[in-house]
């Protein structure tokens, strides 16, 4: 499974990404991102991951972001 | 004739009563997990879950947030509840203090759902009972 290490270095990425990921594909689909680069894009998680896999890429070694979506920095949880 | 719809009833369960759901996930394994979980409307995160149930059935990363009980590591989940109309990934979350604030109510509880999954089915409830069932097909 993908190491804090990489998580935090493809999650940075991703802030570096949104623009060429919002302008390049369509809302809703589920893009990729390893190695700080775009690296496949789907327009659902199987695809995705069925992509992911023929490139010999394990899914879970990867982050995956909607495109179109603005995630929050900030949740609050009225538990 | 038709068949009446699968309707999920849960009692109100825990030491304040919570209104809760059951849940099917797929682990990475390809074994199934289930999982009683607090409903909440007020919740903008579709799945909490504590990091070792995260863990076994993460089958991707996703963006993580902050929150008031810290930071929430994301990951893509599978459910797989047809007879709610639900087979699908979901963006979910870690964080052992959630877990912790809903086993104060009932030990039973493995997380919570928020709106974004409950807006995927019908829900509803009365003095006793909390309810999901499968949305009618838009024809």
């Amino acid at each position: 499974m993908l190491n804090q290490n990489d998580y935090q270095r493809n999650s940075a990425a991703y802030q570096n990404l949104k623009g060429a990921i919002a302008s390049n594909y369509p809302k809703g689909w589920l893009i990729g991102i390893g190695n700080e680069e775009i690296i496949a894009a789907a327009a659902n998680f199987s695809a995705l991951q069925t992509e992911l896999r023929a490139r010999g890429v394990d899914p879970r070694n990867v982050l995956v972001v909607e495109a179109g979506v603005d995630y929050p920095e900030f949740v609050n949880i009225l538990l | 004739m038709s068949t009446p719809p699968h309707v999920q009833i849960n009692a109100y369960k825990g030491i304040n009563p919570r209104c809760w759901v059951h849940l099917r996930f797929v682990a990475i394994d390809g074994s199934l997990r289930e999982l009683d979980l607090v409903a909440d409307t007020g919740s903008p995160c579709g799945v909490i879950l504590g990091q070792t149930d995260l863990a076994l059935l993460a089958q991707g990363f996703a963006a993580g947030t902050n929150s008031n009980f810290g930071y929430l590591a994301g990951a893509w989940l599978e459910l797989q509840m047809p007879e709610l109309g639900i087979n699908t990934h979901i963006m979910g979350y870690g964080s052992d203090a959630v877990l912790q604030a809903v086993r104060h109510d009932s030990a039973d509880f493995a997380g919570l759902v928020g709106l974004p999954l409950l807006r995927m089915v019908e829900y509803g409830g009365d003095a006793h009972t909390f309810w999901v069932r499968k949305p009618p097909a838009v024809p």
